[in-house]
């Protein structure tokens, strides 16, 4: 079972112009913890996520491949992080995505390879088609597991019958 | 270093000559190195491997040639600092400092650089660097301040102090283990070159930026409600480590003509991972000696070992005493005069190649000069020569040094990256600078009898 059969394509998708305030606010209307950014052409950009800003809410030297580790020692930061959120919000979507590291999946990534990505990275991923890179659709960890219940279903089915 | 293998030698294949040989497999592997096409540790490990399978070399000889004490000193070091660093004690010192200026950006500047250069005197400077620019760019980021004269300071902050001892650096590594000097005998000779750079660096650098910086109260505020000693992640283990620290130190200046330093480095390194792990169930203890071994930059060590063999493939060949004797000619076997060649070659060479392949080359032809310029004592200052060109050399580009090359990643992740030439245009006549300095002092302290 390739990962086509999970996937949801009636999907929500944000333009790289929005602006962040906007996409924040069609996060909380559809009640989604991630959308993803498409160009003009439909092709993946990236994926804006309530995770992803957060991420940009900390400073450089801590989300840097080896820099600090822990920032326990900075004390009464929550004003000063708030005025970065305001900020940002004024600002385009494209400025605050993770375009590099992008986990996708594409239609036919096999079953146990969906599995793992998923658990790895969590939910919701991409799908894409690997030529042009368009978006086809998104899975979820709910999407997934629903369509393993209906495999189930459809696998009982027949197993009953020759019975 | 004697010859006495000679006669037990392979001949080398199709009977050629050892020298020819040997000076061809130096050439490509140094050209390989210097243009940085290749990894030079896998360069110099099929180099050394080409000496002997050439018959340049045997097995025996090989393995003669490599600095064992080298090596372990720099396994040591590399070991004991990564478990150090688990403590926090590093940005512990780093944000101590911010409290202790209050924020003031011109006096930060100031301390930064300091601390820096403490540290790379006593610590590997690629270590040194990796410690404090992430909390160097935390602190510039709360400022509103460029981080460039930041990382610009610190690296020369770092090769200055790493000059001042033995452990500071790698070339002065491997002159004390070959010539056998001590901690101090290098505290001595070129410590008091290192602080003078130093505090003039510091005054150029306040002159500079420093005394324009510009920064609100308000963002000062911020850096008085850090807490460094909430950057104390194991305070246990910053007592274990600094006790250690302390015992090898001490070895180091107390052991001197008894126990070679690489011995006691690595036997620090064993005595705090013993402290690190033995409270612990087997699995554990493994588990923290594999992360405390993975802390050694294992690519540098095998880079010096192949290089090691390398050189003495060229040096058993006799190519280096024929290079001393044509160096002696040219500079009449005058000790000045040869000291200053020493020091500007270095300096220069080290600015814009790697300065631990240079170093290592000319350690056996300044040892085969000895007879002709007075004996063995009577060469010492060039050692001192060689040392502060080397090490301060590598000051002149952003490929100087290996801690240059780290400062420029973290700036480049922190997306404040520094561009090649606008760096080399300050800081290669900065660098002339304080090889001008280093020629002065050597001058009144050497050469000015002569």
């Amino acid at each position: 079972m390739p990962c086509q059969i999970a996937m949801i394509t009636d999907v929500v998708t944000v333009k790289p112009e929005m602006s962040v305030e906007d996409a924040l606010h069609l996060l909380e209307e559809k009640r989604i913890r991630a959308v993803p950014v498409v160009d003009d052409n439909h092709r993946l950009v990236g994926m804006f996520s309530f995770k992803q800003l957060l991420n940009k809410l900390l400073p450089v030297s801590a989300t840097m491949e080896d820099g600090l580790q822990r920032l326990n020692f900075v004390i009464g930061t929550a004003p000063a992080v708030a005025k970065k959120l305001r900020k940002i919000k004024g600002d385009k979507v494209e400025n605050h995505l993770n375009t590099e590291d992008v986990v996708v999946l594409h239609p036919e990534t096999p079953t146990w390879e969906t599995l793992r990505l998923i658990v790895r990275h969590g939910s919701p991923l991409p799908i894409i088609t690997p030529s042009d890179g368009r978006l086809v659709g998104l899975l979820t960890e709910q999407s997934l597991l629903e369509s393993l219940e209906s495999i189930l279903e459809d696998l009982d089915g027949p197993d009953d019958l020759d019975a | 270093m004697t010859v006495e293998h000679a006669s037990e030698l392979p001949e080398v294949i199709f009977g050629w000559s050892p020298m020819i040989v040997s000076s061809l497999v130096l050439i490509a592997a140094y050209s390989f190195i210097v243009t940085e096409k290749i990894n030079r540790a896998v360069v110099s490990l099929l180099g050394a491997g080409l000496m002997v399978i050439l018959g340049v070399l045997n097995h025996e000889l090989a393995v003669e040639g490599i600095d064992f004490n080298t090596i372990f000193l720099l396994i040591g070091m590399m070991a004991i600092v990564g478990i150090t660093k688990r403590s926090g004690i590093f940005q512990f010192v780093a944000i101590l400092a911010a409290r202790v200026v209050k924020g003031d950006p011109r006096l930060l500047l100031i301390a930064l650089s300091l601390i820096t250069a403490v540290f790379s005197a006593l610590l590997d400077n690629v270590t040194t660097v990796m410690l404090v620019v992430p909390i160097t760019l935390l602190l510039t980021e709360q400022l509103k301040l460029p981080a460039y004269p930041f990382l610009f300071a610190m690296i020369f902050a770092s090769n200055a102090g790493g000059t001042a001892t033995l452990i500071g650096d790698p070339p002065n590594i491997l002159i004390g283990s070959a010539v056998g000097f001590s901690f101090m005998d290098f505290v001595y000779n070129v410590g008091p070159a290192s602080v003078i750079i130093m505090v003039l660096l510091l005054v150029l650098f306040d002159f500079v930026w420093g005394r324009k910086f510009k920064t609100s109260l308000k963002a000062r505020a911020h850096l008085l409600r850090y807490d460094p000693f909430e950057a104390l992640t194991d305070r246990e283990l910053m007592w274990k480590s600094l006790f250690t620290l302390g015992l090898v130190l001490f070895g180091f200046i107390g052991g001197h003509g008894h126990v070679e330093p690489g011995t006691v480095a690595l036997t620090g390194a064993a005595f705090l991972m013993l402290l690190d792990i033995y409270k612990f169930k087997p699995e554990e203890q493994s588990h923290r000696v594999h992360e405390a071994l993975k802390q050694v930059e294992w690519e540098t060590i095998f880079f010096f070992i192949g290089l090691f063999i390398i050189v003495y493939g060229v040096e058993h060949a006799g190519v280096l005493d024929l290079l001393a004797g044509k160096m002696l000619e040219l500079t009449e076997s005058n000790m000045p005069m040869t000291g200053m060649v020493i020091l500007w070659s270095s300096a220069i060479l080290s600015a814009i190649v790697d300065n631990i392949p240079f170093v290592a080359t000319m350690i056996p032809m300044i040892e085969s000069m000895a007879p002709s310029l007075g004996g063995e004592h009577a060469i010492e200052p060039l050692w001192w020569m060689l040392s502060l060109g080397a090490c301060l050399g590598g000051n002149g580009s952003l490929v100087g040094a290996s801690a240059n090359v780290m400062v420029a990643s973290y700036a480049e992740r922190a997306g404040q990256r520094i561009s090649f030439m606008k760096f080399m245009i300050m800081a290669f006549p900065l660098m002339l600078f304080t090889i001008a300095i280093a020629m002065v002092y050597a001058w009144f302290r050497y050469f000015a009898g002569m």
